[in-house]
């Protein structure tokens, strides 16, 4: 027995080491470029193995107390598995990060910027920073504010969330330069602290994880609620987040929310007036860390809502006095939190509340909600189906737990609406619903009861399961056959399974269209007459967005999904490719609204219709315009539309020509570059 | 409740899968090859139905005959044949199973009866006949001097005998074949010398689980069946090795592999109606990793989305078409995990070759050398050559009469071979003109020089180096070319080419000596 528990206690020493040895060399590659361990694999995805080893074994040695962990709550099986867990995890982000080269990009560099000026600065002017990140080219950035300072669209919270990390990525510089590194600048931008950022990205990114397990462990039990997290956190864009992209400010903010909804929900019922100051506090914390967080204040307010409406309908007006108390104390704790960011924009905007030039516009009256959440341009659902099932299971939850799920739905439908009524609702270039990252926290117990709803359905149809798997292999089967028939596997010679699984995936998404952005996409076939897989490319629609009140469909291989029949394939004259149109050809023009619109199509007449002989008419599906005569070189047909002539989806556009001339080969009749439509005023009438 | 229920989501999966496979690989229905699976599909699962529950057998049937290539053989080239085989097989197993262990000689009879039907398939179906003599045999080694023994095999071995050739009378005058030929096998009958067991079960070409998940599951079930049904598992497993080891080479050519063990697909179908009990119960009891597992799917959507994201298959932050995406992702999956279907052959491949399971799929179903009569094996350089080719290669070009690619100085080869031997390797090439230089290939073969640097003079030529076995190894061999420079045509004679070239290879052969 005493050999036994020796064994174990080698082995747990074992796991730990190889956490702690992977989590050493990691952070040393990142930090110094160097190697503490050379012993160690050169390859991070070899590296990345270690403290998975490590953390098999520790997970198998207290495998015990990992499952009774699980269960209970605040013991020291429970302290010791998770904390292998987040170590194990740590390491494996960390090598994970060396494998894909995370670096400082994107909104990061502004962050950044920030971070860095504080630092050595002690100022909230980035010019010379934007210049010594290599911002100097964004022309934007440095037109001066009311105070004369470079510009900035972006909260301070992150730089303070970094700070820690950057103090550490000085020493590392310092240690550097000692030890003769001459290309390390000790001003705060070179790789030292840089890369240290990108490790605070995956360190905010587990610690959120783990307020979020905290926080889904107050509504159900621990197995439930680590998978549940485990789900989201690796099922959605916060995985790219944590990995890829860990500079921006996802990570922080998640963690920042996740803990305030922790805390929200621990004491929801019992808050006292502390508890509402450090909510308030706490509130304000996750504001500066992302601006729009400080609508997550909503789940608080709920609480007071619901009280204060208790009170009075019980005319307890010392009840009364004090929740309005504690909501004065929220809010005075929220304002001091803030406090950070309202002097930075004193100090750049002259003013305590600002709103930065460079910054998105806001559309309030025209959110984008449908797209923002089934898009195929980041769409929310689309992007993250995990966070499709967790928002499904949110609203069981509340429908149970109106307390605590009422508010959740608000807080997310909030958030929804606001990241919807943004100029740019996809998130510019950046991946997945990004902007959702204090959302990932608190669909956690939603998740928690989407697993929980499938244990029930599990534990009375399992035959639904098994039915479910048997008709994977079918649709498999079906599709290999379909390969096959089409040429693409030949079961008598050696086939490549991955080109073949290619196809197969290619033909059941193009036949039945993405799952997660149902129902919107059947909707949308439905309405439109075209496959549900359309809606991918179909869907957004021209004219979305205010500032671009235009579309064009190019005639190359990018508009090839935009086109009909009457097309021939793409030929070039010169560095422009065309196609050559039949008598009758076609194009869909998808709309997201019906406007007046010019229609501009870039053509020519080809060499063997004599000129002057071929007209155009171009019918919307609703009206027909024309007939317009086709010039014999490139030129620019315009014909101006009236908006009745449009509706807003799909339109089918014919281009009708019509010529004495002879037709040249399989009947085509003219070469078009381009067809673009562009909203005009209408006359009126 | 639970058997209705079971009933109705197996049709329903029956009926949306038929639909499915006839839109998109429908050729119009024979009448005669839909009574013939009905048939076979109902023998199944009166089979079935003995060992697991109706509606068990109801779905698994469904599920083999939609889920195996037997679907291609209903929908897209009507075929009765396979189907007449697995009505045969169910036959033959029924009437055995009752038979199994008794004395009663009608019993017998009616095996006999059942054993005479399978002629009515083509070969190898008549090899489930092996099952009752086995059976038989059995029973009167452990029962020496039974004095039933005597009319028990004479019952049996007339009645087989004279069903049979009635049986075989029938197919000779249906198929117009002599009455011979029917129960002689046809094609190379090559016994242990044919392909390995791991070529008709798991190869890309043509292997029976790599291309039937459904068959796959039921074989897991048939080995799971053998603690309450012995007899069948055992039965089952038996037939699917003695089909596999008598498949001659030139099987995979004539058709899908569900083809040749359709005479099993009763047996399959027991297996897979057992699994799904199996199943139901697993799941019911551990509903919380059930549900997670079912979630889990998710987690690896949004893995290989970000793998296809990095890699640039969609440009981030733009609208995209996820039927592309979705072969992307499908791509990465499998170079991830290889096919599913051939684990653990695939698995065993990687770590014995040091690659991802992936190369599984064209390397070994491709290797050079299974057949013995292999004279030499050509990878032809610039064609299609991309699951040889490493490192140091740049794009695929062609003359117009040759396909070809520049190399490198130093580039990396794959050679799957299926067994060391003593070999020339013939390399067809054309070095790259430096001026003042001439140009040599070393040759090495998994890390070791075999030869010294042979010179290259200029224009097309062939160059033969010879390779001891002992160089070579059974699997993949890594052979790097090495050359003795590299120059850029930009820097040679002022063209705007500015990659590092060295030689043009248009070809590697291999060559056994023994055929020189």
């Amino acid at each position: 027995m005493r050999r036994f528990r020796a064994a174990r206690l080698a082995l747990a020493v074992a796991g730990w080491t190889a956490i702690a040895l992977a989590i050493v060399e990691a952070v040393g590659r990142q930090l110094t470029r160097r190697h503490p361990f050379p012993f160690l694999p050169e390859s991070p995805g070899h590296l990345l193995l270690i403290p998975l080893a490590g953390l098999v074994v520790l997970l198998l040695v207290g495998r015990r107390g990992f499952s009774r962990g699980l269960k209970t709550q605040g013991s020291t099986e429970t302290r010791r598995t998770t904390a292998a867990v987040f170590a194990g995890l740590f390491a494996i982000g960390l090598a994970a990060q060396l494998q894909f080269g995370a670096r400082l990009q994107s909104d990061g560099f502004y962050y950044f910027a920030c971070l860095r000026s504080m630092a050595f600065d002690h100022d909230a002017d980035f010019t010379n920073d934007y210049r010594m990140l290599g911002l100097g080219d964004k022309a934007h950035l440095f037109v001066p504010t009311p105070t004369g300072y470079a510009q900035s669209a972006w909260a301070i919270g992150p730089a303070l969330v970094w700070s820690p990390f950057f103090a550490v990525g000085h020493v590392a510089a310092r240690w550097l330069d000692a030890t003769g590194r001459a290309d390390v600048a000790l001003d705060g931008t070179s790789f030292p602290y840089r890369q240290a950022v990108v490790i605070a990205g995956l360190f905010y990114a587990l610690l959120g994880s783990w307020f979020a397990l905290r926080f889904a462990r107050v509504f159900t039990d621990g197995r439930t609620a680590a998978a549940a997290v485990a789900l989201v956190m690796c099922g959605s864009f916060m995985l790219w987040y944590a990995l890829v992209e860990p500079t921006m400010t996802h990570a922080p903010s998640m963690a920042a929310v996740a803990g305030f909804a922790w805390f929200w929900a621990e004491t929801m019922g019992r808050r006292r007036l502390w508890q509402w100051t450090l909510l308030g506090a706490v509130a304000g914390f996750i504001g500066l860390v992302r601006w729009q967080n400080v609508l997550f204040a909503l789940l608080p307010a709920c609480d007071a809502l619901v009280l204060l409406w208790r009170a009075g309908r019980a005319r307890d007006w010392r009840t009364a006095r004090s929740i309005v108390l504690a909501g004065v104390a929220f809010t005075v704790a929220a304002v001091v939190a803030f406090t950070p960011q309202l002097i930075q924009w004193k100090a750049i905007y002259g003013h305590y509340l600002a709103v930065s030039p460079i910054g998105p516009a806001m559309r309030f009256t025209a959110p984008h909600v449908i797209e923002t959440l089934f898009s195929s341009r980041n769409g929310l659902f689309a992007m993250s189906p995990v966070v499709y099932v967790a928002v499904i299971g949110l609203i069981a939850f509340a429908w149970r737990r109106p307390a605590a799920g009422v508010p959740l739905v608000l807080a997310v439908a909030a958030m929804t609406y606001f990241n919807a009524s943004v100029q740019d609702w996809w998130g510019s270039a950046g991946y997945g619903g990004r902007r959702f990252d204090g959302v990932a926290a608190l669909v956690v117990p939603g998740m928690a009861a989407s697993i929980a709803g499938l244990r029930a359905l599990t534990t009375r149809r399992p035959q639904i399961i098994v039915g479910a798997v048997a008709m994977l292999a079918i649709a498999w089967n079906v599709t290999y056959l379909a390969a096959v028939n089409r040429g693409v596997a030949n079961p008598a010679r050696a086939t490549d399974f991955g080109k073949v699984s290619a196809y197969q995936a290619e033909t059941i998404v193009n036949d039945i269209g993405h799952p997660f952005s149902y129902p919107v996409s059947l909707w949308f076939a439905l309405t439109n007459g075209v496959r549900p897989s359309a809606y991918d490319y179909l869907g957004g629609g021209f004219l979305g967005d205010p500032k671009q009140p235009y579309g064009r469909i190019t005639l190359d291989e990018t508009g090839a999904r935009l086109i009909g029949d009457g097309w021939s394939a793409v030929m070039h004259d010169g560095p422009r490719a065309f196609r050559a149109a039949a008598l009758r050809a076609r194009v869909m023009v998808p709309l997201h609204v019906a406007a007046a619109l010019d229609v501009q199509i870039h053509l020519r007449a080809i060499a063997s219709v004599p000129p002057g002989t071929l007209t155009l008419v171009v019918d919307t599906g609703r009206a027909r315009f024309g007939p317009v005569a086709v010039p014999s070189d490139w030129q620019t047909v315009r014909i101006a539309t009236p908006k009745s002539a449009w509706r807003a989806g799909v339109n089918r556009v014919d281009l009708l020509f019509a010529g004495a001339g002879p037709a040249g080969a399989d009947g085509r009749v003219a070469d078009v570059d381009y067809l673009r439509v562009q909203i005009h005023e209408e006359p009126a009438p | 409740m639970n058997v209705r229920l079971s009933a109705i989501g197996a049709a329903v999966a029956f009926v949306v899968s038929a639909a499915w496979a006839q839109h998109w690989i429908g050729d119009g229905i024979a009448p005669v090859v839909v009574t013939a699976a009905v048939v076979a599909a109902a023998l199944s699962v009166v089979l079935a139905a003995r060992m697991s529950t109706t509606a068990s057998a109801l779905a698994a049937t469904g599920t083999i005959v939609a889920g195996s290539t037997l679907a291609w053989d209903l929908v897209r080239h009507p075929e009765a044949a396979p189907f007449v085989a697995m009505s045969a097989g169910a036959i033959v197993a029924v009437a055995w199973m009752r038979a199994h262990g008794t004395n009663a000689p009608r019993r017998w009879m009616l095996t006999g009866l059942a054993g005479g039907t399978v002629w009515l398939a083509s070969w190898p179906a008549p090899l489930v006949l092996l099952l009752p003599v086995a059976s038989f045999v059995w029973q009167v080694v452990r029962r020496p001097r039974n004095p039933d023994d005597r009319r028990i095999a004479l019952s049996f071995v007339v009645v087989l005998v004279l069903a049979s050739a009635a049986a075989g009378g029938v197919r000779s005058l249906v198929t117009h074949v002599r009455i011979v030929d029917v129960f002689l096998p046809r094609g190379a009958m090559t016994w242990s010398s044919g392909p390995s067991l791991v070529d008709v079960l798991w190869s890309s070409a043509g292997g029976l689980l790599a291309t039937s998940p459904a068959i796959y599951v039921a074989v897991i079930g048939l080995a799971c069946l053998w603690r309450r049904q012995r007899l069948v598992s055992a039965s089952g497993l038996a037939l699917l090795l003695a089909i596999a080891w008598t498949t001659p080479f030139d099987a995979p050519a004539t058709g899908f592999p569900a083809d040749r063990f359709a005479v099993a697909m009763p047996f399959f179908v027991c297996g897979l109606a057992a699994l799904f009990s199996i199943a139901v119960r697993a799941l019911a009891a551990r509903p919380c990793a059930t549900a997670v597992a079912a979630l889990a799917p998710l987690v690896l959507w949004n893995a290989t989305m970000i793998a296809v994201a990095r890699r640039g298959g969609f440009g981030i932050g733009e609208a995209i078409v996820f039927s592309d995406v979705a072969g992307d992702q499908a791509r990465v999956l499998h170079g991830w995990l290889g096919h599913p279907g051939s684990w653990p052959a695939n698995l065993a491949f990687a770590a014995a070759n040091r690659m991802g399971p992936a190369r599984f799929d064209l390397l070994y179903a491709g290797r050079f050398f299974s057949r013995r009569d292999e004279a030499s094996a050509r990878i032809d350089v610039g064609s299609d050559d991309d699951s040889y080719v490493g490192d140091g290669w740049h794009a695929r070009e062609s003359d117009g009469t040759r396909t070809f690619r520049w190399a490198r100085s130093r580039v990396d080869l794959l050679v799957p071979m299926a067994r060391a031997m003593d070999a020339v390797v013939r390399v067809d090439l054309q070095p790259f003109p430096a001026p003042g230089r001439v140009q040599t290939l070393t040759l090495r073969v998994n890390g070791q020089s075999v030869a010294a640097p042979t010179a290259i003079a200029p224009g097309w030529q062939r160059t033969d180096i010879t390779v001891p076995a002992t160089r070579w190894r059974a699997g993949v061999n890594r052979l790097v070319l090495e050359f003795a420079y590299e120059a850029r045509p930009s820097d040679v004679n002022g063209s705007s080419d500015a990659r590092p070239l060295a030689a043009a290879v248009d070809a590697v052969t291999i060559i056994p000596a023994a055929a020189q």
